[in-house]
């Protein structure tokens, strides 16, 4: 199948990458890994599980955000996420498996459940197909074309009288 | 020279080209180009009547209370808006007030995560000093199989450096080497022979 492309394809798959609690705090703008690739240093392990499984899930899910890896730099691993204000947080990540990894920043800079929740339900307010303008993304772009509705003043003239323009410049003084 | 409109006859305008008028002379100046102001209305505008609206008064009254119901709904629904952007906005009171319960809670949560740092720092330094400790024995067990190794190398060569000296001593000199060769010649070794299964010839 050509869609199986590379290691372990199903990292690719939109249900995969979806499956991911971690949505970082708005307030996070790059996220950092540095870790060891030789397979015998064992407290790496972690660090490196959660590269392989579980930063395509928080990329996608954080398309926003900067994500870069560091790789064999350092005798221990760990993660640092660089705030809007600035300062940074560390996280020491020494012998912990991916879970606990991912546990711990979903905990730390990432949104809460309820969050989420209220975020779904306000994106699905903001697409309320009764509202108009199509440069904002709406389906209808005017009143004018729903049938019933006053034509549009392009196609169909508006009578005088409903004009401002008549009316200032006195022709409701006019006998017909 | 200024042009002034038909109606006024030649020699008004003659009059009034001649007379100075004041108007702006700096910035975007507007040259008087109307009937001056001293020039009385023209008589066949003089006692007009006014115009009359021809629009039924109940019409526009009932044009006016919908106008005015309208503002007041609209002004209403405007007031209201504000309020209510002014009480649950991002910058209004509850937003001010959720973004500072926002930032102590990720305070508590870095100081969280300080903790959870040393605690992995500290279990950090058991596994490097056990990792150290086992480096230590291993290191002592390899000097000792090295030590091991050329002590029995030095066993060795003592041994054979004794079977060497015994056999020396019992060396052939020149003076004594045809007596050697007689002697050996006299008792010949023959290594092929039979053994019981005692070791007896």
């Amino acid at each position: 199948m050509s869609f199986m492309k590379g290691i372990s394809p199903i990292r690719r798959t939109t249900n995969y990458l979806n499956a991911s609690p971690l949505v970082l705090k708005r307030r996070v703008k790059i996220l950092t890994v540095n870790f060891n690739e030789n397979e015998e240093e064992e407290h790496h392990k972690g660090a490196r599980d959660f590269v392989f499984w579980n930063l395509p899930q928080v990329q996608y899910k954080n398309p926003n955000v900067q994500i870069v890896t560091f790789r064999n730099l350092t005798p221990s691993p760990f993660i640092t996420c660089f705030l809007e204000d600035n300062s940074k947080i560390l996280f020491d990540v020494d012998s912990q498996s991916n879970k606990e990894i991912m546990d711990r920043l979903v905990k730390t800079v990432g949104k809460s459940k309820e969050l989420l929740e209220e975020e779904a339900l306000a994106s699905e307010a903001k697409s309320n197909p009764a509202n108009f303008c199509r440069r904002l993304g709406f389906d209808r772009h005017c009143i004018c074309e729903m049938p019933g509705q006053v034509p549009c003043p392009i196609m169909v003239p508006v009578p005088k009288h409903w004009r401002g323009k008549w009316w200032n410049q006195g022709h409701r003084y006019e006998e017909e | 020279m200024l042009k002034l409109p038909s109606s006024i006859s030649q020699r008004s305008q003659n009059c009034v080209s001649l007379i100075f008028v004041r108007h702006k002379t700096w910035g975007k100046a507007v040259i008087p180009h109307k009937k001056p102001r001293w020039i009385p209305m023209a008589r066949s505008k003089m006692f007009v009547n006014p115009p009359t609206l021809l629009i039924p008064k109940e019409e526009l009254e009932h044009e006016e209370s919908l106008k005015v119901e309208y503002e007041r709904r609209m002004n209403a629904l405007a007031k209201y808006l504000h309020d209510d952007e002014a009480k649950f906005s991002d910058r209004g009171e509850a937003g001010l007030k959720e973004a500072e319960i926002e930032e102590q809670e990720h305070r508590r949560l870095v100081q969280e995560n300080e903790e959870e740092n040393k605690r992995v720092a500290e279990l950090r330094k058991i596994r490097l000093q056990k990792e150290f400790e086992q480096k230590k024995i291993q290191i002592q067990k390899e000097v000792q199989a090295q030590q091991e190794v050329e002590e029995e190398r030095i066993r060795k060569a003592d041994i054979y450096v004794r079977e060497q000296a015994e056999q020396f001593a019992n060396r052939i000199l020149r003076p004594d080497l045809e007596g050697a060769i007689l002697k050996a010649l006299d008792n010949p070794i023959d290594p092929e022979f039979a053994i019981d299964l005692h070791g007896h010839i």
